[in-house]
This record gives structure tokens, C-alpha cells and sequence, in this order.
């Protein structure tokens, strides 16, 4: 149902139900009044009846008045009861017992009457002098709708009222509708028009009513945020194409301009050295890139388990111990052999792996780094430290960032992705880890994730079964 | 012709260089915009080669500063931004040519050759002198269609004096533009590649001590009646 049915639906409704409402309650208020100007008519006329009645002896009675208007009124027959039984009545109704005070009857045309009957002492005339008096049933008949005619019109003009309203209410609600949609339309319109290209334009707010006006302004942040996203979305890919361009270039160059001429071998050896290092260097930044992409996608989908983190250092260890070898490196493990935390065992030796090699990568020869572990109240601190050139303070907050490299890294000469740390960052997120950085007594960084511990009841895997 | 070469990119900067120098151009490295901007603006290049993100000063602000200083030397910026935007910055920047990396070595020098070309407003990468025919592309020079066996330097020297002719070079102009600064250079080194380059002349026919002429006092010039010269 669109939203100009669904007012258009409420107008009229509302605009009948008004109507209706008020129909009845004319109606309602009208009836009663009839009928209590009907029921008063007809008492006074009661009334006047029994005026009118002589009681004879042994019960029977007379009416006096000969030619009394009251008498012969055909709109109002009447029946009198006298003590005796003796009645009279006028008119052919059929009259219903006189101790129901006010009763319909119909007669034989269908009409409806309302009989008023009252019980009357009437004064004995003969006996007069000793005040006796006799009681007498005075019944009167009026016709119940004498407004028939008024109350027909009062209905027709009720009904035209109504259809008039579902008429011009139903053409109003439309127009209302259609008037109050329009600024509507027109935001819709103006953000219809916004694409992935223009996401810098926003919707007009001038002219809005407050309402609108908050709508509009809701997109606008919409888009303003949707334009940073994509900003920053698109300095990634440029930076990651740059990123992959740059290895790509020395390799085609170095390449091009060895073959361009005839040399000794021990030249053409150098130039594929140096094409194999940067070879390596693009497969490496395409393996980092794959990794982020694929933590970007699985942040929701984590297969947690306990790890222990002895078991996944020692692999490590074993893994990058020729690596620290040949650098001059000490590498050190420092890890209680039964301390573990609840996150993916993947995704954590990946962590420690990023982080050792950036530890190895700027460590000078003659330096140490290591793996450190504890439990702390909380969690677990997993430590990866280096003595290494650290990172300047100013440089810290960034230095997680994707493609961001620190001043020492890009001194150094060294080829590095500057993936590798927003690696550890984006793993750290999806594990809702703390990842800080931390200053070594001696100098050299220290970067500290701390992870969750496993709940501290299960003492042993098998015990856990009921 | 000398070239700076302006790459954060170690490897890169030294292919480039390499390339450069075997085509005959004398190459200086600068590894960040800082440097790059110190050395362009200390010494007279024919052209720059310029990488657009590099650490400490990037190179749109290193071209910006370069211009403010009120350095002319026509500019080729190397970028990994392939972007329309990218590019139309660079040039907006004042780059004179923009390439996108990964790049053919072939079309950098087609490139280079062409900035120089047009910075010295000529239209094509021949130079002819009476007899004497350069090419500059092929970086071969003739003589009555009779080709000249010269080594890269001694194309270098003749080219830099036959695009000028008639105006004097001292040897320390020679030496600027014939040599990077690493270059261990003797003080007289210009004199001896002047004297083979006479004697390759005169064998190819024509009078070398006349066309490469000995302004006393002040440097070579090239004569351009004399190599139009035909002996008795």
C-alpha cells in the first residue's frame, strides 16, 4: 500500500467516521427528545382524560365534556378502565394491560403507537362532600415518530453530507497527499541522483519543512560518511597499486636494460638478483594483501578455540630460527607451557609471525628479539620484542596502518610491504584483542596483544562432560 | 646531456641510471625529494626524472618548490598512480610529461629524448651540419652518409657542441653536462676527448681542428661553415 493510499484512506476514514458519529449522536439525542415530547403530550392528555371521567355507582363511569377536542381526536385514541372493569376505548388499538406504564404496540397498518397508561384517582362527584376518590386507568396512543417527515430529511441531508464528504474529502486527501509527498519526492529524486561518483553532493535542505529537513540531513551524513569510507577505500587500492607497480617496474626495467646490450655474465647475474628480490617483494605484497582481504571478509566467521601459545611459538621459533641465524639475531622464547588463549589458531601464528619478522627485518646483526607470554588478570599478554631501532612516538599511531612504513623502515632501505603490521592490527580487531605498543627499558620495540584466556573452571578437557 | 634521476626505489633509480648512461647520458641519483630538489637546483640538468611518491618531500611538492625557484629544466614524472586525476595533477603540478610505472625502458627514452627535443624547440632527432649528420636517437653521427665510429662520450661532447653551434663551451660546462658527480675526473680529460674526436673528423674526412674549434682562453666551439667544408 503506498503511502497516498494509505492518507487518502486515513482522511476519508477519519472525514466518515466524523460524520457517522455525529449522525448518530443527532440521531440518538433527536429520538429521546421525540420521544419525551411524545411522552409528555401524552401524559397531559392523560391527565386531562381523567379529568374528564365521571365515576357512576357500582364501578361504571361517564365522560363528561361532550364535543371536548380530546375526545374525538383520531390521532390520539385512548382507553379508560373504570374501577368496576368497565372500560371505553376509542380507536381499534390493541391496547396492552394498563400496568405497563409505556409501552409501542403496532396496529394493523404497521404503524408504531406509544401508550402511556396511568392509574388516576378520580373524585366521585356524587359523594363528592366525603372527599372519596376512585382509581381509574387512563390509557392515551400517539403515534411514535409524529417528526416522521423531519427525521426522513434529517436522514437524506445525513446521507448527502456523507457522500459529499467521501466525495470532496477523497478528492482533498489526494491533493493533500499528493501536495505533502511532493518535497518528498523531490528528496527522493535528489538522492536517486547520487552515485558512486558523486558522492560529494548532498540533498537540499532550504525549503524543507522540519520533518524533511531531518530526513535530508540524515542522508546528508549518510553520504558523508559513505564518502569517507570510499575515500579511504580508494587511497587503499591506490596505494596497494602503487604499491604493486613499484616491484613491477624494477623488475621490467632492470629487465629491459640488461638486455639492451651484450654483457659479461657476472653483469646479467646481478641484474637477476636483483629482479628475484623484487620478485619477491610483489609475491610477498600480494600474499599480505590476500591475507587483509581475507580478514577483512572472515572478521565474523572465527573459528575460536584454545591455543596454546607454547606450542605455536615454538613453531615459529623453529620456522625463523635460520632466518634470525643468518641475520645475527637472538631469538628468544619466553613462554609459560600452559598458558593458552581463545582465538584461531591461524590467525595467531600469523599474528606472531608478522610481528617477528618485522622484529628480524629491522633489528640490526648482533641484536635480539623474542616472544614473551603471561597471564594477566583478564586475559593474556602475548609480547614480541626487538632491539631494534623502536618507533619514534609521533609515528605510533599510524604505524598500523595499511601501507604505512616508519621513518627507520623506509631508512633502512629494506623492502617491506608496510602491510605487515596493519596484518597483526586487522587480526588483533577481529579477535577483539588490545594491541598496543610499548617502550623497551633498553630500547627496541615491544608490541603487546593482549587476547582472551580460556574460562578459568574446565580443569581438564575430559572432566568438562557431564 | 646530463639527467638526475629522482626514485625513492633503489633498484629502480639504478636500472634507470644504467639505461640512461649506456644511451650516453651522464646520470645522477637522488633516493628521496629533499635530495632531488638540492641537486636540481644546484646543477644544470637537461631533464628530470621525477617518482611522484617517494618519503620525506613527494614529488609534486619537490616539482612545486623546483618551479617556485624558478628552475625551467623539463620534467618527466614517474608515477604507480595510473588515475586520470593522478596524472592530470602531475601535469597541473608542472611536469612537462607524465609515464606510468610499470613503464617500457624504450618509451622513458623516447620520452626523455623528446623533452629535450622540445626544450630546445626542435622537431626532429636529427642535427645536420654541412657533411655532418647527428642522430640523436640512434646516437650516431655521419659524415657524407660515411657513419662515425664514436664512443658514447665522444657522441655526447660532439652533440652537446652541434646543437649549439658557434657558442662556446668551457671545459667546465663540458664537464658538467658529460659527467655525473661521481665521475673522478682529471682536469684536462676534456682536451683529450676533443683531440680523438678531431682525429676521428679528419678521418671521416673533414677538418676536425676547424669544425671542433679551440677558443683560447675560454673553451670549444663548433664551427658550423667549417663542417660543411670540402677539402681540396
Amino acid at each position: 500500500m503506498t503511502l497516498r493510499s494509505k492518507i487518502v484512506a486515513l482522511v476519508l476514514g477519519l472525514t466518515v467516521s466524523i460524520l457517522v458519529g455525529l449522525g448518530l449522536f443527532l440521531a440518538g439525542s433527536w429520538s429521546g427528545w421525540s420521544r419525551e415530547a411524545v411522552e409528555r403530550d401524552l401524559s397531559e392528555r392523560a391527565e386531562a382524560l381523567a379529568a374528564l371521567v365521571e365515576v357512576k355507582e357500582h364501578g361504571g363511569f361517564e365522560l363528561e365534556g361532550e364535543g371536548s377536542p380530546l375526545l374525538q381526536d383520531p390521532a390520539h385514541p385512548y382507553r379508560i378502565i373504570g374501577p368496576g372493569g368497565s372500560e371505553y376505548s376509542s380507536g381499534d388499538l390493541a391496547w396492552p394491560p394498563p400496568e405497563e406504564r409505556d409501552v409501542l404496540v403496532r396496529d394493523r397498518l404497521g404503524h408504531a403507537w406509544r401508550v402511556v397508561s396511568r392509574f388516576m384517582d378520580v373524585g366521585d362527584k356524587e359523594r363528592h362532600h366525603r372527599r372519596e376518590r376512585v382509581r381509574v386507568a387512563v390509557q392515551v396512543a400517539g403515534l411514535d415518530a409524529p417528526f416522521g417527515a423531519l427525521e426522513e430529511r434529517f436522514r437524506h441531508g445525513l446521507l448527502l453530507a456523507l457522500l459529499a464528504a467521501l466525495v470532496l474529502g477523497g478528492g482533498g486527501a489526494a491533493l493533500l497527499a499528493h501536495l505533502s509527498l511532493a518535497p518528498l519526492r523531490r528528496v527522493a529524486a535528489e538522492v536517486d541522483a547520487i552515485g558512486a561518483s558523486s558522492l560529494d553532493r548532498r540533498v537540499g535542505a532550504a525549503g524543507l519543512d522540519r520533518e524533511l529537513a531531518r530526513l535530508a540531513s540524515a542522508f546528508n551524513d549518510l553520504l558523508g560518511r559513505l564518502e569517507d569510507a570510499m575515500q579511504r577505500q580508494r587511497a587503499l587500492v591506490s596505494r596497494a597499486s602503487h604499491a604493486l607497480r613499484t616491484p613491477t617496474a624494477t623488475i621490467l626495467t632492470r629487465a629491459e636494460v640488461a638486455l639492451r646490450r651484450e654483457r659479461p655474465a657476472s653483469e646479467y647475474r646481478a641484474a637477476l638478483a636483483e629482479i628475484v628480490s623484487a620478485a619477491h617483494e610483489s609475491a610477498a605484497l600480494v600474499s599480505h594483501l590476500l591475507t587483509l582481504a581475507r580478514l577483512d571478509e572472515r572478521r565474523k566467521s572465527l573459528q575460536l578455540e584454545e591455543v596454546p601459545v607454547g606450542e605455536v611459538a615454538g613453531e615459529l621459533m623453529r620456522l625463523l630460527g635460520p632466518r634470525a641465524d643468518e641475520a645475527g639475531i637472538a631469538l628468544d622464547c619466553d613462554v609459560p607451557a600452559d598458558l593458552s588463549v581463545v582465538a584461531e589458531r591461524a590467525a595467531v601464528r600469523e599474528l606472531l609471525e608478522a610481528l617477528l619478522d618485522n622484529a628480524l627485518q629491522y633489528t640490526p646483526r648482533g641484536g635480539r628479539a623474542g616472544i614473551r607470554a603471561a597471564a594477566e588478570p583478564g586475559g593474556v599478554a602475548l609480547r614480541v620484542w626487538d632491539t631494534g631501532p623502536g618507533i619514534p612516538p609521533d609515528e605510533r599511531a599510524h604505524v598500523f596502518d595499511r601501507f604505512r612504513r616508519g621513518s627507520a623502515a623506509q631508512a633502512s632501505g629494506k623492502p617491506g610491504s608496510g602491510l605487515g603490521l596493519a596484518i597483526v592490527k586487522a587480526i588483533a580487531e577481529a579477535h577483539g584483542a588490545g594491541l598496543s605498543l610499548e617502550e623497551r627499558p633498553g630500547g627496541g620495540l615491544e608490541v603487546v596483544v593482549r587476547m582472551a584466556a580460556p574460562a578459568a573452571v574446565p580443569a581438564g578437557r575430559g572432566s568438562v562432560r557431564a | 646531456m646530463r639527467i638526475l634521476v629522482v626514485e625513492d626505489t633503489k633498484a629502480l633509480a639504478r636500472s634507470i641510471a644504467q639505461g640512461l648512461t649506456e644511451e650516453g647520458f651522464s646520470v645522477d641519483v637522488a633516493g628521496d625529494g629533499e635530495e632531488g630538489l638540492h641537486f636540481a637546483t644546484e646543477i644544470a640538468y637537461d631533464a628530470v626524472i621525477l617518482d611522484r611518491m617517494m618519503p620525506r618531500l613527494d614529488g609534486l611538492s619537490m616539482l612545486e618548490r623546483l618551479r617556485e625557484r624558478g628552475v625551467r629544466t623539463p620534467v618527466l614524472v614517474l608515477t604507480a598512480l595510473g588515475e586520470l586525476h593522478d596524472r592530470i595533477a602531475g601535469l597541473d603540478g608542472g611536469a612537462d610529461d607524465y609515464l606510468v610505472k610499470p613503464f617500457a625502458f624504450d618509451e622513458l627514452l623516447a620520452r626523455v629524448r623528446a623533452l629535450l627535443r622540445r626544450s630546445r624547440g626542435q622537431a626532429r632527432n636529427e642535427v645536420v651540419l654541412g657533411r655532418l649528420r647527428l642522430d640523436l636517437a640512434a646516437r650516431a653521427a655521419s659524415v657524407d652518409e660515411g657513419p662515425l665510429d664514436l664512443t658514447a662520450r665522444e657522441f655526447a661532447l660532439l652533440e652537446l657542441l652541434a646543437l649549439e653551434p658557434g657558442r662556446t663551451f668551457s671545459r667546465s660546462a663540458i664537464t658538467e653536462k658529460l659527467y655525473d658527480e661521481e665521475s673522478d675526473l682529471d682536469s684536462n680529460v676534456i682536451d683529450v676527448f676533443v683531440a680523438r674526436l678531431r682525429k676521428k673528423l679528419d678521418v671521416a674526412g673533414l677538418p676536425g681542428a676547424d669544425v671542433v674549434r679551440t677558443q683560447r682562453g675560454a673553451g670549444y666551439r663548433l664551427d658550423a661553415t667549417a663542417a660543411g667544408r670540402v677539402p681540396a
